[in-house]
Formats: C-alpha cells, structure tokens, sequence
C-alpha cells in the first residue's frame, strides 16, 4: 500500500489525533481538511470496535489450578519473609476486587452529563448566549487500574456520608473576535447522597448578572433562572444533567472511574485544612462535550479528583478543558474551569422537589 | 484476607500466611493472564506463564517495595517471562522487544486488512509488536500510559507514541488512507 505521502500538516494532525494530544491547531486543520475529518471519524469507529470487543478471558478453572500448583509447588516461605510490611503503595489502600465489571462499560458509555451554565459572546451588539453546557463520558478504560479503583472507592466511601455543602467555582473562557472573554462562574448547595441536590449558580454576563437554582432529585431535574418558574428539563434516554451528576459525587466519581484514562497520583495536598490525595485523569474530547447545543471539538478534558487521604472521602473535583465550539457560524476557541468542593459532610439536608 | 489491601497481604504472606498469597493470586490472576495472552496469544501457553508468574513473584516478594502498584510489579515480573519464553521455544518468532520495521511480518499481514474486510482482531494481530502491545495495554485493557509504560519500561512518551502510531495505523486502514509512513509501515 504506497501512495503519495501526506503533507506535513496532515501527518502532524493525524499523530497528534491518534495520541490523544490534538489541540484547538489540530482540530481546526481537520475541520477544514476532509482526509482527516475522515481520519478522525475512523479514529472515532475505531474506539467503538475497541470498546465492543471483549476482554480476553483466562479459561474456566484456571486460577485454581494455579492455586493449586502453588500449594504443591511453593511451601516454603518466601525470601524475605522477615522484613516488616512493606511501605505503602503509592496509591490509597483500596480494599476490593481490582478489576471493574466489564458489563458496567456499557452503562458507562451511555451517560451522558448536562448542565447549564452561561457564557458570553463578545461583539458589539451580541447579548448574553445561555448554553447548554453538557458533558458526556463514554468509557475509554476496560479493566481498572489503581487510580480508577481508588475512585471507585471513593464513590462508596463519599456515598456512604450522606450529605455533604457544595461550592461551585470556575470560569469559561470564549475568544471572540479576537478578544477573549472570561465568564466566572460561583455557586453553592447541597447533596443529600445518593439521589437529591441542589445549586444555585451566578454569574455575570455583558448583560448583567444571572443566576441559576438547580434542584434534582432522582431522575428528574429543575431549573430556574433569575428567579422565574420552575422548568422540569427533559431528560433524553440515556442522559442526565451534570449539575445532576455534581450534586451527586458517588455517581460522578463512579463515572470517572469507569471513563477515565491515564490515571496519575499527583500525590498529597490540602483541602480545607484536610490531607488529600490527588488523582489526575483524562477524559477524551469525543466522549466528554461541554456545550451540548453547540458543534464542538476538545482534544481531552482533564480532571482531578481530590480525595481525602485517610477517608478516600471526595474534597475535591476540578476539570479543565479546551477547545473549539461552533458559535454564530464559526469556530470559536474557548477554555474551561470548573470546581466543586464538597464540605460538612453529614449536615443536616433535605432537598424536595420545587414547588 | 479478602478485605486485606494488597499491602496488607504481601505483608501478611511474608509473615508466613499462605493463604494470603493465594487472595493474591485469585485477585490478580486475569489481569497477569491477560498480559501473558498478550505476548503467548495462546490460552494454555498464557495460563503457564501467569501460573509462573506467579512462583516467581512469590519468591520475591520480599522485593516488591510499594513503590509500583503490585499489579504493575506483577505484570513486569509475567512479561520478562513471556520474552524469556519466547526465545528459546520459538527461535523463528520475535520478542515484542524484537518485533520491528524489517522483523515483523507486519507488511505482509497487512496487506491482508482491506476496508471491505477490516477484521479487528487480524488487523490488531498484523500490528508491529511492540505497538501492539502498547495499544492493548492502553485502549484495550484500560491501562493508564503511565502504568503501561511501567509496565513494558520505557518512558510514559514512548508508550503514548506506540499506541498512537498503532491506533493510527487502525484508523487509516479503516478509514483506506494510508498512513504517512510513521515508521516505516505499512509500506
């Protein structure tokens, strides 16, 4: 198979695609180059067929023959045997099996995560765009590696404080004729683990500012903005509100631990006077959107999980990304920051649907 | 024992418990198979280097200092055994170190995956080895690149750089454009 080669750009893109290390150059060289839009939709039905395909399989019986032939082949005691527990591992004490389900993947893959949120177009006469700001996470991860098993973890150790306060910090950044506009973005709330939360966000827009209540409550979540009527959003199959899932960590950090890659120890720090252990993951852009309503292309988002060092409780979650988004007809760069701190775990909640 | 972290069993193995070691073994033991089904693509041949795998790592146990997750030491411990393996019983094969532009018999295999008749397993299997197994360990057995570079030993960046040149290789064959020549292949 020898054909012309490509020109460099073409390569450059296609490396930087297939590694996962695209940025907003890239996707705009293959939003304008069919070859390797083609490319990057290959890439897209690749991972498809890479998720579809079954984990090999040791055959049935196979661990107790090994088992068995370590108790007849090994009764002695290995070298070592007198040095003290070792020291710890790098990553938290989990206790539990290592590796995730593999049908679990399939569920992962279906969730879809939305929230609202508002970020501003510059120009001269354009007004305060509200965007739905949605986040998948499909499964790129089979088996579960330390850091995806610490969450896991972490899920059922956050679940299990029944209610925790929730601060919401960040900012998303759109560079619009060639002025860059940052929208800060602050709220506050509660989680009341595993199925009920509520925020309330602001921010300030060309317009003035916004802000948004959000209440969700099992499968069904409300919204309000600027203090009007209660609207019910519509939840398409198979997705739910990421305001829905920031109120609810045990299922975010389930998530993440299922979609997650190159899961890295970034190792301790502190959060509100509390010691944490910080795990760093990507999620790739083809499975983790942001702006639901709009086209978009993000090579990878990145997320750390903050999780306390002694509990593996959840203190902390930041994502960032960035990207292109397709706003009034063009592409559009943008950046994007978000953190939720959870506190004043078992305070005492009660979340109800609105009235 | 089952509720033991890993830390707390190998400490609890060198203390002289048995048992121990063998919730090690029942919670590792599909992971380091797989591994070992990486290199062997064979079941029974994989079933034996993880059982090995395993004797060895319980004779060196002492070793294992926590400073790599006790998967990570025990995979690093099945794959020095699938190389070892692979040389004196199959002089005609290549190790994954081996396998390379030039050595693997990738342009051949390849000529055998179309668009019409992509088949992922064929295509994975006429994949340069060591991209291969990069790919694998990363996309498929849900390795972090860190982990999996740990793994084979080299850098966290050469490992990205395999398993990208593989998915690559993948998507240009399913995509029938030819891949610019990284490496060499397919050519």
């Amino acid at each position: 198979v020898t054909e012309a080669p490509l020109p460099p750009q073409c390569q450059e893109a296609r490396r930087r695609l297939a590694e996962g290390d695209a940025d907003g150059l890239v996707f705009a060289h293959v939003a304008a180059c069919p070859g390797c839009s083609a490319f990057a939709a290959a890439l897209r039905d690749l991972d498809a067929r890479i998720a579809a395909l079954p984990l090999p399989e040791p055959p049935p019986g196979a661990v107790d023959r090994a088992v068995a032939r370590f108790r007849a082949g090994f009764p002695a005691a290995p070298t070592g045997w007198a040095n003290p527990a070792p020291p710890p591992a790098p990553w938290p004490p989990i206790a539990g099996p290592p590796m995730a389900p593999v049908t679990d993947i399939g569920e992962a893959r279906q969730r879809r995560w939305r929230r609202s949120a508002v970020v501003v177009t510059a120009a001269a006469a354009v007004a305060a765009l509200i965007v739905g700001l949605v986040v998948g996470i499909g499964p790129t991860g089979h088996g579960q590696s330390a850091g995806a098993a610490t969450l896991t973890q972490a899920a059922t150790n956050t679940g299990a404080q029944k209610s925790a306060r929730l601060a919401l910090s960040g900012d998303i950044g759109l560079s619009v004729l060639g002025q860059t506009v940052r929208q800060a973005i602050t709220g506050s709330g509660a989680a009341q683990f595993p199925g009920r939360g509520e925020l309330s966000e602001s921010t300030s827009s060309l317009g003035g500012p916004l802000q948004e209540n959000i209440v969700s409550v099992g499968n069904r979540t409300w919204t309000r903005l600027g203090g009007g009527s209660w609207q019910l959003q519509p939840s398409p199959p198979g997705q739910s509100a990421i305001d829905e899932a920031l109120m609810r960590p045990q299922q975010a950090l389930d998530q993440l631990s299922r979609a997650g890659t190159d899961f890295r120890n970034l190792g301790p720090a502190t959060v509100d006077g509390v010691t944490v252990q910080r795990i760093q993951l990507v999620i790739p852009g083809d499975d983790f959107h942001a702006f639901g309503n709009y086209s978009q292309q993000v090579s990878h988002w990145t997320v750390v999980v903050e999780v306390g060092a002694a509990d593996l409780v959840l203190r902390r979650l930041i994502v960032d990304g960035q990207g292109t988004i397709a706003v009034l007809g063009s592409a559009t760069p943008f950046s994007y920051h978000l953190q939720l701190t959870l506190s004043d775990f078992g305070t005492r909640v009660s979340i109800q649907p609105p009235p | 024992v089952v509720d033991l972290t890993d830390g707390g069993l190998v400490a609890a193995t060198l203390a002289g418990d048995p048992r121990a070691f063998e919730e090690l073994m029942r919670r590792h033991y599909a992971a380091v198979w797989r591994v070992a089904f990486l290199s062997a693509r064979d079941q029974m041949a994989a079933e034996e280097i993880a059982q090995d795998t395993f004797l060895k790592a319980y004779g060196a146990l002492g070793q294992w200092r926590g400073d790599a997750a006790l998967l990570t030491w025990l995979c690093t411990i099945c794959r020095r055994l699938c190389i070892d393996r692979a040389r004196p019983k199959r002089p005609d094969a290549v190790s994954i170190e081996e396998a390379g532009p030039g050595r693997w018999p990738v342009a051949q295999a390849w000529a055998e995956i179309t668009p019409e008749r992509f088949d992922l397993r064929a295509a994975l299997d006429a994949l340069p080895g060591e991209e291969r197994e990069a790919f694998l360990l990363v996309h498929h057995y849900g390795y972090s690149s860190f982990e999996a570079a740990d793994l084979v030993g080299v850098p966290a960046s050469t490992l990205r750089s395999r398993a990208g040149r593989a998915r690559q290789r993948l998507a240009d064959a399913l995509a029938d454009r030819p891949t610019a020549a990284e490496g060499g292949e397919p050519a």
